[in-house]
């Protein structure tokens, strides 16, 4: 097994050998727990803005706008929607579960703004 | 070569850290790689890619989690570019949507295989994506159920591919 888990190692230790600019290296996931402990805002929103901004900062900062205002010009009309679905979902599923369907909401409606920015696909 | 360097955006190696979270990684446990025992000819290939190729209709890859996904798929190695899909939002996909073997290269493998260039292929290949925020989860869980899955296809030697 671990003969076989040597290629994979390899592989991740090759990363070591990459020098980083310093002020890149604080950005990991103890990094974001550690401001979450913290109750550090900024830095946290900054993450979310990095990850629908693909390492941009103002382009994330856009892009959950345009998620906002795609939704909010479905909602002009007044269209039927299904409002028990809705209040069954966020009743019924777990706090974890309704962050993965924000996060994909998200993609969604920029998908849907017909403006995408992000190299490959969902 | 022009067409390839378009589809780099300007400044990305300074902002790699930041587009892909936790993706520095520093070990020191550092492995050699294993030393092929027999011929090409003789050799039974397996091919592990970071491309999130997958077969349609098969779960997507959760490419909008934000700490990354640490599954991974098989790929039966028989199978047709058409068979195929890519979820991976972190590369640019336009040039492998044309032609999946730039970046998967299952039909170069199979014709390698029945040219007897090489002794064979295993009945799958494997491919996750390469967004993985959490480094020792990604360690523990993908790497190790990847190894076991690969090694359990009697290989003699893997192919690895970060896309």
């Amino acid at each position: 097994m671990k003969d076989e888990y040597n290629c994979l190692s390899s592989l991740i230790s090759y990363s070591s050998l990459i020098p980083l600019p310093s002020a890149l290296k604080d950005m990991s996931l103890a990094y974001l727990k550690e401001a979450v402990e913290q109750n550090d805002i900024e830095k946290l929103i900054r993450y979310v803005r990095l990850h629908f901004g693909d390492g941009n900062e103002e382009t994330g900062r856009k892009e959950i706008d345009k998620a906002w205002v795609e939704a909010l010009k479905l909602m002009l009309d007044l269209p039927a929607t299904d409002r028990e679905f809705i209040l069954e979902i966020v009743a019924t599923r777990d706090a974890a579960t309704l962050a993965h369907l924000y996060f994909s909401l998200h993609f969604y409606f920029v998908k849907r703004s017909g403006e995408w920015i992000h190299d490959g696909e969902i | 070569m022009e067409k390839s360097n378009e589809q780099l955006r300007p400044g990305l190696w300074a902002t790699v850290n930041e587009r892909y979270p936790g993706s520095m990684i520093t070990k020191d446990s550092f492995v050699p790689l294993a030393q092929l025992g027999k011929p090409l000819s003789e050799s039974r290939f397996s091919f592990v890619s970071t491309a999130g190729v997958q077969r349609r209709g098969t779960l997507p890859f959760d490419t909008v989690h934000p700490v990354g996904d640490y599954t991974f798929r098989r790929v039966p190695s028989n199978s047709k570019p058409h068979d195929l899909e890519i979820h991976q939002l972190k590369y640019p996909t336009d040039g492998a949507m044309q032609d999946l073997n730039v970046i998967f290269p299952i039909e170069r493998l199979q014709e390698l295989a029945a040219e007897k260039i090489i002794g064979g292929l295993t009945t799958n290949f494997f491919s996750f994506i390469g967004y993985n925020m959490d480094a020792e989860r990604f360690e523990k869980t993908l790497a190790e159920n990847l190894a076991e899955a690969v090694a359990a296809e009697k290989l003699d030697a893997v192919l690895l591919s970060p896309a």
